[in-house]
């Protein structure tokens, strides 16, 4: 019903006729926003909990839009924020002596979302459209990829490995991620 | 202590959102760049995407790589120096059950050698020696001295049925009698029927001995070559 139209005409229709077109924007942008969250907080529970924040103040907001800017630009604009509020209540629960181990084993033992077998088919083959990116990528930035994520070395470390400069070594990592996304920006946004 | 202001963070620059995604900024650099971040529409959007190219990594290595047993890997240094003691060493050391089982059979070897190499120096040649062996040989078989007696004596001690009789009695020599506990010396036993039958061959052995007095004059039946010419006339 409401695939064919933009985003900006979707918010449009949720603010004068159809809240529920609302839903079809959370659909398109849903991973977009927690792979925003994720990046800036690095933890999955808490970036679950800030996408879900950003999308629930973008509601409230929605009359506020104005389309002087994208709506990618605009609920972007709110989960940076959105973030940087939980970073800021982060920091002020462990200034107030939170216990910070218990904390640290949050972060690798997050319970699992309870996936359909649908998504679960769906997730598979995305896995499958990122191995086949990551592969066709120019040796010098995969090796930047793989040590960088699977070998979790710090970028003075890649750079020592390779014997490049510091700034090589950020500048192939860009390009890899830049590429690795027009390589996947024609996988549907539903599938994961 | 540095301030806010002398923390140099370029405007949009690629370095930093690529550090800040992956938290290797200093703590300064990166409250600088959030303030940036939250005022600069460009930098967010990129930040956008790097953060999506970045999740689809980050889920291939969890699900695919993260619960992935790390195969066990085994070099093989310096094989080919290996001499064939040290080869011998390795495979004992590695199987404990072949290196008891080894040794089990080398000492059975030694052992059995040194009995060898002993009998051969005390016995001039016998296989056994020993306090064993000396009563073996103080015990030698002696000839066993039968009387001689006709077939027809022999006969009487077979009864019709085949038993042999009881009533003759032999003597049995040191070795091969039991001591009377009391006298200590030889006790007569019957003879058996089929000791009987084994001591004939020593009867006719010591009967068939070659004597110059056993010859005796017998009629010669063979041909001569004075029979063959007795008919033939030689006269001219």
């Amino acid at each position: 019903m409401f695939i064919n139209l933009s985003d900006e005409q979707l918010v449009e229709l949720a603010v004068s006729k159809d809240p529920e077109a609302f839903g079809e924007i959370v659909r398109r942008w849903e991973r977009k926003i927690f792979a925003l969250c994720f990046g800036m907080l690095a933890r999955e529970d808490e970036a679950r909990d800030a996408a879900q924040e950003t999308f629930i103040a973008a509601y409230r907001n929605l009359s506020k839009f104005r389309g002087e800017a994208k709506v990618s630009s605009w609920l972007h604009r709110i989960a940076v924020n959105q973030c940087l509020t939980t970073k800021r209540r982060a920091k002020t629960r462990s200034e107030d002596f939170i216990d910070e181990e218990k904390h640290e084993e949050e972060r690798y033992f997050v319970a699992p979302e309870k996936a359909s077998p649908a998504r679960t088919i769906e997730a598979n083959e995305r896995l499958t459209l990122v191995r086949q990116a990551v592969t066709s990528l120019p040796s010098e930035l995969r090796q930047v990829i793989v040590m960088k994520e699977f070998e979790d070395m710090t970028f003075q470390e890649i750079s020592e490995t390779l014997e490049v400069p510091l700034s090589t070594v950020k500048s192939r990592l860009y390009t890899a991620l830049k590429q690795l996304r027009m390589k996947l920006e024609r996988v549907p946004l539903e599938i994961a | 202590m540095k301030n806010d202001k002398d923390i140099k963070v370029k405007p949009c620059a690629s370095g930093d959102l690529v550090a800040y995604l992956y938290d290797e900024l200093t703590t300064q650099e990166r409250s600088s760049f959030e303030t940036h971040l939250a005022d600069c529409g460009r930098c967010t959007d990129e930040f956008a995407e790097l953060s999506f190219a970045r999740l689809d990594v980050y889920e291939w290595h969890r699900d695919e790589f993260a619960g992935m047993e790390t195969p066990r890997f085994v070099i093989p240094y310096a094989e080919a120096n290996v001499s064939w003691m040290d080869a011998v060493r390795i495979f004992f050391a590695s199987n404990r059950q072949w290196a008891a089982t080894g040794g089990a059979f080398a000492l059975i070897a030694v052992v059995f050698g040194a009995v060898l190499i002993s009998s051969s120096f005390k016995g001039g040649g016998d296989l056994v020696q020993g306090p064993a062996a000396d009563d073996f040989a103080s015990n030698r078989v002696q000839p066993v001295v039968l009387p001689l007696a006709p077939s027809s004596a022999e006969d009487k001690n077979v009864g019709p049925s085949g038993e042999v009789s009881n009533s003759e009695p032999r003597v049995i020599n040191a070795s091969s009698a039991e001591k009377s506990p009391k006298t200590g010396g030889t006790i007569r036993q019957p003879l058996k029927n089929s000791e009987r039958i084994q001591s004939k061959p020593v009867q006719a052995q010591r009967k068939t001995a070659p004597r110059l007095n056993d010859f005796e004059d017998e009629i010669d039946n063979t041909l001569r070559l004075g029979d063959l010419l007795a008919d033939v006339d030689t006269r001219d």
